[in-house]
């Protein structure tokens, strides 16, 4: 065994670690900024380290597949493979993030959870080798969807906000 | 119907499904058994015939570009929906955000030039490397989006007046559809490639995709900027004496 | 050239950005022009290839990417006369829809023309398209142009709810077809519809088949509105502005059930053949039941546009039974009767608009007589239920009689009968409602029709003329349709190319290309005694109906004391379940797919 694999297996164990850390912590706390605290870390601390550990082993990677087909390995010939330890982690990890969106039942806190869920997709896209699709689940889920829900939930609290006042009056 | 009897009822009924829709899976080949030719025919053909070092761009705008008109068309008809939906809400007015830092803008202001540059990037190598008019959109999207955050709605209102993008949204939308055309009077199809194929790897290759994909990138771009005005402007449009129209002072 | 078939699509994009982009500058006079003679040049396209598909299938690639070695690589159209036609009934719609909407729209005129536009394109573009997921992104484009014309007057609040009720449900609807597409997708590896089909074929039917095959049956039952899915119907038609009521009715649902058709011929027919008997019991009952249920529930509508949603649900299940038969002339019937009674039932959202603009409302009950001031209306309204009853050479008639000749050959004689009640039934409701209204026949208060909530209208500008010939000429094509001679040699010859998977096949991946002959020589219709006699039977039945409907309280005492026990419990039934909350409708759509499943589980595997 190299000391690039043992590398890459520290990369990799320690990216989803941090990344089912964060997923708990978001379902387990309460408050808003608490969860940001870890939404952020695994909006950062996970995918850099899963990132980083594609880099390392570049030979699975979309790079490395690229550099197959310009050598001409990729002749329709049958390709196997199995599933990965870190692809079964993450495939669970979106089912538990997708958990915690429905069952979420405040606007505000879901919309977080969901942004979170977005990421732990985008994830999945990398891990599963589809990088494009990556960068639309970065760039729909973690901007535009999360701020179209929050502005709207902005609105409708207060008008809700609105009216009770002046049932108070 | 109460509450009950309808959860009741659904939980019987979805364990059902799911349990149909597990033996249809059940059927499928094992992971990571692709054993078709599609997937790997386009992979030789895409950067034999057009240069394209990003296949999955290739598919986006080429083999597949028909499917890109229609949803560049949902994203289109989606933001028209929305305004036409939220025509009503535009007089009620909420206080905006007084809060001002001038740290925060001026990190603003460099984060949203960064972002808009790294859009361009997304956009401009999307049949080169990872990315395209879709994603890229977005980002150059994101980049308004920030001047907003950080600064407020007066900088962000200036930055993206409404008719402008509105302009550019229907032009990016139309300009695919014609596209398309004029691959008819070149290449006798539609959406056919009517361009020189240019060198691999290159900005200059790929035929008539790069055009498809700034298309692209200019109606996605503008259609989030406008569904964000929309939704803003029903939340946010200042009370104090200042108006849209007059621009920021 | 084949170029032509990308023109009903790429058409009305182009429009619809164009329009976009210049409304606001275009003189006001002619404000309405640009999107009304894109959408008629959009139907002169369509036009064009349903004639020439006559003669062969036309099939376009887009990007140039023909198949290579049987092998499809990018997405293709392709024409015969049936999806042909669905494109131009659909153009002819939003075309007469626009006309009549000159100036009806008098808040955000320019979005409603945008979307009108975009929508003919997600139609046509369903109707033609040869690929799987190519026909889930028209769906899907079709689908957000009109939730938002449903939920056009937003300042109200049913609006809001029966357009998020059919947004909601046709999005459950959409998830359904995009995992049906993707399953196929893992289990052969294809996406164009004729390369799945041969891959399909000449295996048994394994469990990724049945279940993709359920999905994407289910997901159109949504969309044509098919009991147990229906219930958002009648929420987004009675809400929705009446021309897009005339397009959702006449063309909308219709789209769902033509995909229904092409997938199963194209598709599935290869592994699911050999169990042809299942498939056809189940859709031949669900059919059934809509036919009648939503015939019972138009009778019981005061609300017009609700009372004709009712009617249109009713009609999609006759046609659905002509599919189920699964045979070319009942699948002809199918088709003739999808196109009369669209236009005729597009003809009767015409008429509630201008009784809309003239009197504030479409209250069945509060019309009580006020028609009297229109009776050219009337005339137009009479006919139109006339057309929908199919009195014999009249409007639908063509589509019944050829529907009940396909099903006595199965030896299926007990359908006709069936269906020509739930025909009586429902035209028998417009009979009653256009007594009412024209000529202030039967009382003023009834207490068995469901009360709605009163609309509150915007004034429009919109001239009546303009709209009461708009619905004239929608009408007389609907009758007119009944006459057509040849029109039914045509559509049975249309329908046996469409069944015919090894002609598409070929044609589509290999470019064999044939010539079909010249359409046989006009000859006027002639249908059996049987189906006259069903002719006249729906009328006799539609006329009882509205009778019974206006003059109840003269029937003796006793009899309708015992009839109301009979019935009272079947009515209240039925009025709770259209209960109007999308949680409920959600859990039928899941009931009626885990059961459908779970029938065709049993049914369809094996050799």
């Amino acid at each position: 065994m190299k000391a690039s694999d043992i590398l890459v297996d520290v990369f990799l164990a320690s990216g989803v670690i941090a990344q089912l850390i964060a997923c708990i912590g978001v379902v387990a706390f309460d408050d808003v900024f608490d969860r940001l605290h870890f939404s952020g870390a695994g909006a950062t601390l996970g995918p850099l380290l899963i990132g980083a550990r594609a880099c390392t082993r570049n030979r699975h990677g979309a790079c490395g597949a690229a550099h197959r087909f310009r050598s001409g390995r990729g002749d329709g010939r049958r390709t196997v493979g199995e599933m990965i330890p870190l692809q079964v982690v993450i495939i669970v990890l979106v089912g538990a993030a997708a958990l915690a969106v429905v069952r979420q039942a405040d606007p505000l806190r879901q919309t977080l959870v969901n942004g979170f869920y977005g990421l732990s997709l985008v994830v999945l896209f990398v891990v599963f080798q589809a990088p494009d699709v990556a960068l639309s689940m970065i760039v729909v889920g973690s901007i535009a969807y999360p701020l179209i829900l929050l502005v709207a939930i902005a609105r409708v609290r207060g008008r809700a906000e609105d009216t009770t006042d002046t049932d108070k009056q | 119907m109460t509450r009950q009897i309808r959860l009741g009822v659904f939980t019987v009924a979805g364990c059902g499904l799911a349990a149909f829709l597990l033996w249809g899976l059940a059927g499928l080949p094992g992971f990571g058994h692709y054993h078709w030719p599609y997937g790997n025919v386009l992979n030789q053909v895409a950067p034999n015939e057009r240069h394209t070092s990003n296949v999955v761009g290739a598919v986006v705008f080429d083999y597949r570009g028909f499917d890109t008109l229609g949803e560049e068309f949902i994203l289109f008809s989606a933001v028209v929906g929305v305004s036409l939906l939220l025509r009503k809400d535009r007089e009620e007015a909420a206080p905006a955000d007084r809060v001002r830092s001038d740290p925060i803008m001026a990190t603003g202001a460099v984060a949203a030039a960064l972002l808009f540059v790294l859009g361009l990037w997304v956009v401009a190598f999307g049949y080169v490397t990872p990315g395209g008019g879709f994603q890229g959109g977005v980002v150059l999207a994101g980049a308004f989006l920030l001047v907003y955050l950080t600064g407020g709605y007066r900088e962000y209102h200036a930055l993206t007046p409404h008719s402008p993008v509105e302009m550019a949204e229907a032009i990016g939308a139309g300009a695919f559809a014609i596209l398309g055309f004029a691959g008819i009077a070149y290449a006798g199809s539609y959406l056919g490639n009517f361009l020189g194929i240019g060198d691999a790897g290159s900005l200059y290759s790929g035929g008539s995709i790069p055009l498809l994909n700034w298309a692209t990138a200019v109606e996605v771009c503008a259609a989030m900027i406008l569904l964000f005005s929309e939704f803003l402007k029903t939340y946010v449009i200042p009370t104090d004496d200042w108006r849209p129209e007059l621009g920021p002072r | 050239m084949s170029t032509i078939l990308a023109f009903p699509v790429a058409l009305p994009l182009v429009g619809a950005a164009f329009v976009a982009l210049t409304d606001d500058w275009t003189p006001k006079a002619v404000k309405e022009f640009p999107a009304m003679l894109i959408a008629a040049a959009t139907v002169a396209f369509s036009t064009v290839i349903l004639v020439r598909s006559e003669r062969t299938t036309l099939v376009h690639w887009f990007g140039g990417w023909h198949p290579r070695h049987g092998l499809a690589l990018g997405v293709g159209f392709v024409a015969e006369p049936l999806g042909a036609g669905m494109a131009v009934l659909a153009g002819a719609l939003v075309t007469a829809s626009l006309v009549y909407s000159w100036r009806y729209m008098e808040e955000a005129p320019r979005l409603y023309r945008v979307l009108m536009l975009v929508f003919l394109a997600g139609m046509s573009g369903f109707a033609l398209s040869g690929d799987i997921f190519n026909m889930f992104v028209w769906f899907e484009l079709m689908g957000v142009a009109a939730y938002a014309l449903a939920g056009y007057s937003i300042e109200r609040l049913g609006p809001i709810q029966g357009a998020l009720n059919f947004a909601i449900t046709n999005t459950v609807a959409a998830l359904f077809l995009l995992f049906g597409t993707a399953l196929l997708y893992g289990h052969t590896g294809a996406l164009n519809l004729a390369q799945i089909g041969r891959s399909l074929a000449g295996h048994h039917a394994g469990g990724v088949v049945i279940v993709a095959f359920t999905l994407l049956v289910a997901g159109l039952l949504v969309k044509s509105a098919v009991v147990p899915f229906h219930f958002w119907l009648a929420d987004a038609y009675a809400v929705s502005p009446v021309p897009v009521c005339a397009v959702f009715a006449g063309a909308m649902s219709e789209v769902g059930l033509f995909g229904i058709a092409r997938w199963y011929w194209t598709v599935f027919s290869g592994p699911l053949d050999p169990h042809a008997h299942a498939v056809r019991d189940v859709l031949l009952a669900m059919g059934l039941v809509t036919a009648l249920v939503s015939a019972v529930m138009a009778f019981l509508q005061r609300h017009l546009k609700r009372l004709l949603a009712y009617t249109v649900i009713s009609h999609v299940g006759i046609a659905l039974c002509g599919i189920a038969l699964l045979d070319s002339k009942a699948l002809a019937g199918a088709a003739n009767l999808v196109i009369s009674n669209g236009f005729a039932t597009a003809g009767l959202f015409f008429a509630c608009g201008v009784l809309l603009r003239e009197f504030r409302t479409v209250d069945e009950l509060l019309l009580h007589g006020r028609g009297r001031a229109l009776p050219f209306l009337g005339v137009v309204v009479a006919l139109a239920a006339v057309a929908l009853v199919g009195v014999p050479y009249i409007g639908s008639f063509l589509g019944h009689s050829t529907l009940d000749e396909g099903a006595t050959e199965h030896g299926l004689r007990w359908l006709p009968p069936l269906l020509m009640l739930a025909t009586g039934i429902s035209a028998g409701a417009v009979l009653r409602a256009a007594a009412r209204i024209f000529l202030g026949w039967g009382p003023r208060e009834d207490s068995l029709l469901t009360p709605e909530p009163p609309d509150e209208v915007p004034e429009t500008q919109a001239s009546r003329p303009v709209m009461v010939a708009v619905t004239a000429v929608v009408v007389l094509i609907g009758i007119g349709l009944g006459f057509a001679p040849g029109l039914e040699d045509r559509s049975e010859h249309a329908s046996d190319r469409f069944r015919d998977r090894q002609a598409y096949v070929e044609r589509t991946l290999d470019g064999k290309v044939r010539r079909y002959g010249p359409p046989a020589p006009v000859v006027l219709h002639r249908a059996k005694p049987s189906s006259i006699a069903y002719g006249i039977g729906a009328l006799l039945i539609a006329i009882a109906t509205a009778a019974l409907g206006l003059y109840r309280r003269r029937v003796p005492a006793t009899a309708r004391r015992a009839g109301a026990r009979l019935l009272d419990p079947a009515v209240a039934g039925l009025k709770t379940v259209h209960s109007g909350v999308v949680g409920d409708y959600v859990m039928w759509i899941t009931v009626g797919t885990a059961l459908v499943g779970g029938v065709w589980a049993l049914t369809l595997h094996g050799p």
